[in-house]
């Protein structure tokens, strides 16, 4: 695997001196449950097997990753890769000339062709190319434990009512209907995608695009935190602070019946050994228009390095990343799509394959964490994490704060 | 070495002054720009876009900020007072020559030798109402048995409280033990003769006269107050929602994850100014102290 995987590179990447030499990358990530270590993994070996060195630097989240990897810029001790997802935070480095740019190389390997529209603009600061993309994901997705499902005799629900009605059945046998991690971020979630259960792509669209404040006071924006309200009153008592790996947990061993989280958790399932479609169920959440897919796009972005080795060994990730194989590999480890279109469906599960099937036909919607700003991100997410926690804000006075956000830059 | 006494002679000023030269520049150098910083509208980066006070203003319109004060003074008034009670009332207990005191100082000590990341995670064990304290009883067969403090709003606060205050008590108890062993002999005769009932001589004459270090031990711990961020990131993580934030967990967050410098300097400047008037009545009952 080792060599071909080298022979790959040395053809794919002609730009790139081969044999390489042990180029060493520093590479600061957060990818550190199982099936996201198995996917950096991936990248990983492909690099030292093109010869270079690789260097983990893996921190406790994203938020720490950006903060350690810009102290570190500002401090003149940069790291060869951070990653991060495409927003605010890239273009923010981009623009104050932190970030080295792949122009030549992206058009040597033609990468523009290889991904898809939204992924190549997810790619690009300012029309240069910073960004590598490692997967991609849609953090609208519900999963649910089959094996639970068939016992009580519960078909997949279609709707938010059918969910709700689901979970109700499944707490009265003593389990956990809906498994939520009361963590701000993940209840972030729910609320878009009980958004797009009660308007669809087009309130999505409106609120977290446009920024369209009017519409945050609206009653189908009213409707959706009455409905955040709902689904609050079935969260377990040990929901408060749960991680999202510990909460997938609960729907792997049959204690919890559903979850709604990115596709990333699929890898959770998949380190435990269960099978797409058979052992668990996947649905993107219920839409009251179309099956809109909220991508969300894993990005590598390269300080400006430090010497000419250090540049060539980048240059070397990045093609690798680009790459089939590795793409595949990295896919197969975390749950995601890959993001290079010249791997074959064959190879995805039936998720994954649901999933790239959403992306090409139905309609593709930037991730809130792209498509607000970190500031906005930041009070949103304290107002939805304040909104769950006590049940005497009404639905109204949520969404009144959440036009605020939205009016505000 | 005939330079010997020569240089013992400058040397030690030498050092003192290099000292205070570091201390100028890392700590009042990093103070001051802090405080540049929160008058502009930095985000990711520093750039000097001069806002004036509305990083400031921006913070007492944020609820979150102001339930962090809230629930600092809570905290911080709680963590002081039980910690220093309940230490006052061990190192009593100690001083009265029990026998084995050495092994019951090494156990009220031991809490504060583990650090506060362990202190938070197992207390989030054991106030986690699935598998702590609450599924134990219910265990048992107490079946309405409800002890879930780390979901509710209104006292995920008085975990960390209970956290820390038994982290800290040894600490406490400690001091003031050292602090007792240092009464002489005189005083307690003095007590005995007049015939004082102990509890007296202790509340009325042995504890005034321990003032200066009961106030050393009451400054660290309010010191404790104003960095908490160990304990609250991994006891409660701030939450539900931020109703067990405080003021050290809101700076970090706005600094580094939401990267908006300006906002958390302002914050972290506030801090600052807490911590000062928190100091005021110390340094200036230790001045008069020092002029009598």
């Amino acid at each position: 695997m080792r060599s071909l995987l080298r022979a790959a590179s040395c053809l794919g990447g002609m730009l790139v001196a081969c044999p390489a030499l042990a180029q060493e990358l520093e590479v600061v990530h957060y990818w550190t449950s199982e099936a996201e270590s198995k996917a950096m993994g991936a990248l990983a070996d492909a690099y030292v097997a093109a010869g270079g060195t690789w260097v983990d630097s893996a921190t406790g989240g994203g938020e720490d990753a950006t903060a350690l990897a810009i102290s570190r810029i500002m401090g003149g001790d940069a790291p060869s890769a951070l990653l991060t997802t495409p927003g605010g935070t890239v273009d923010e480095m981009a623009g104050s000339g932190m970030l080295r740019d792949f122009n030549d190389l992206a058009a040597a390997e033609g990468w523009e062709q290889q991904v898809s529209p939204l992924v190549w603009q997810s790619m690009l600061s300012d029309g240069n190319v910073v960004a590598i993309p490692l997967g991609m994901h849609a953090d609208n997705w519900i999963w649910y434990s089959s094996s639970l499902f068939g016992e009580l005799g519960i078909e997949a629900p279609k709707s938010w009512d059918e969910i709700i009605a689901a979970a109700d059945r499944i707490d009265a046998e003593g389990k956990v209907g809906l498994a939520i991690g009361g963590e701000p971020w993940q209840i972030l979630y729910v609320l878009t995608d009980l958004v797009i259960g009660v308007g669809g792509d087009e309130l999505y669209d409106a609120l977290f695009v446009q920024h369209d404040a009017e519409r945050a006071t609206g009653a189908d924006t009213i409707r959706a935190f009455e409905l955040l309200r709902e689904v609050s009153g079935h969260a377990d008592e040990a929901s408060t602070g749960r991680s999202w790996n510990d909460t997938t947990n609960m729907v792997v061993t049959g204690r919890a019946g559903m979850q709604p989280m990115g596709d990333w958790a699929k890898g959770e399932f998949s380190a435990a050994g269960l099978t797409a479609g058979s052992d668990y169920g996947c649905m993107l959440a219920p839409s009251a228009s179309g099956t809109p897919y909220v991508i969300v796009v894993d990005v590598l972005v390269f300080p400006n390095p430090d010497s000419d080795e250090e540049a060539a060994g980048q240059e070397t990730l990045a093609s690798l990343a680009m790459s089939a194989d590795v793409a595949s590999a990295i896919a197969a480890g975390k749950g995601s799509v890959p993001v290079v279109n010249t791997v074959e469906s064959g190879a995805l599960d039936h998720c994954a394959a649901l999933g790239a099937a959403a992306a090409r036909e139905g309609v593709v919607l930037p991730t809130v964490y792209s498509s607000l700003s970190g500031d906005q991100l930041g009070q949103l997410t304290d107002l939805v994490g304040q909104y769950w926690a006590d049940p005497s804000m009404s639905a109204e006075s949520g969404a009144e704060a959440l036009a605020g956000i939205l009016s505000g830059s | 070495m005939t330079s010997g006494s020569f240089r013992s002679s400058y040397r030690p000023a030498r050092v003192a002054v290099l000292f205070f030269l570091v201390v100028a520049l890392f700590f009042y150098g990093s103070l001051v720009w802090t405080g540049v910083i929160s008058m502009t509208s930095s985000k990711l980066l520093p750039v000097y876009n001069f806002v004036g006070f509305d990083q400031y203003s921006r913070l007492w319109s944020t609820d979150r900020w102001i339930v962090s004060l809230v629930n600092m003074v809570i905290f911080g008034v709680l963590y002081v007072v039980v910690s220093m009670a309940l230490g006052i009332f061990l190192a009593i207990l100690l001083d009265r020559n029990v026998r084995g005191e050495g092994v019951f100082r090494a156990i009220f000590l031991y809490p504060f030798a583990v650090s506060l990341v362990v202190t938070g995670l197992a207390w989030r064990w054991i106030f986690e109402p699935a598998q702590g304290v609450q599924a134990i009883m219910r265990g048992f067969g107490f079946e309405s048995f409800a002890f879930d403090w780390l979901s509710d709003p209104e006292r995920a606060i008085y975990t960390l409280v209970i956290a820390g205050v038994w982290h800290s008590v040894g600490f406490a108890m400690i001091i003031v033990l050292a602090g007792l062993r240092g009464i002489g002999s005189d005083l307690w005769k003095a007590i005995r003769v007049e015939g004082i009932p102990l509890w007296r001589g202790y509340l009325q004459i042995i504890l005034p006269s321990l003032w200066p270090v009961v106030a050393s031990a009451v400054v660290l711990l309010a010191s404790d107050v104003i960095r908490a961020y160990d304990l609250v990131i991994t006891l409660t993580k701030g939450g539900p929602g931020f109703a067990s934030d405080l003021p050290a967990k809101f700076a970090v967050d706005h600094f580094f994850g939401r990267a908006n410098i300006g906002f958390a300097s302002a914050a972290s400047i506030l801090m600052m100014l807490l911590v000062v008037a928190m100091l005021v009545p110390y340094f200036w009952a230790e001045y008069r102290a020092q002029k009598k």
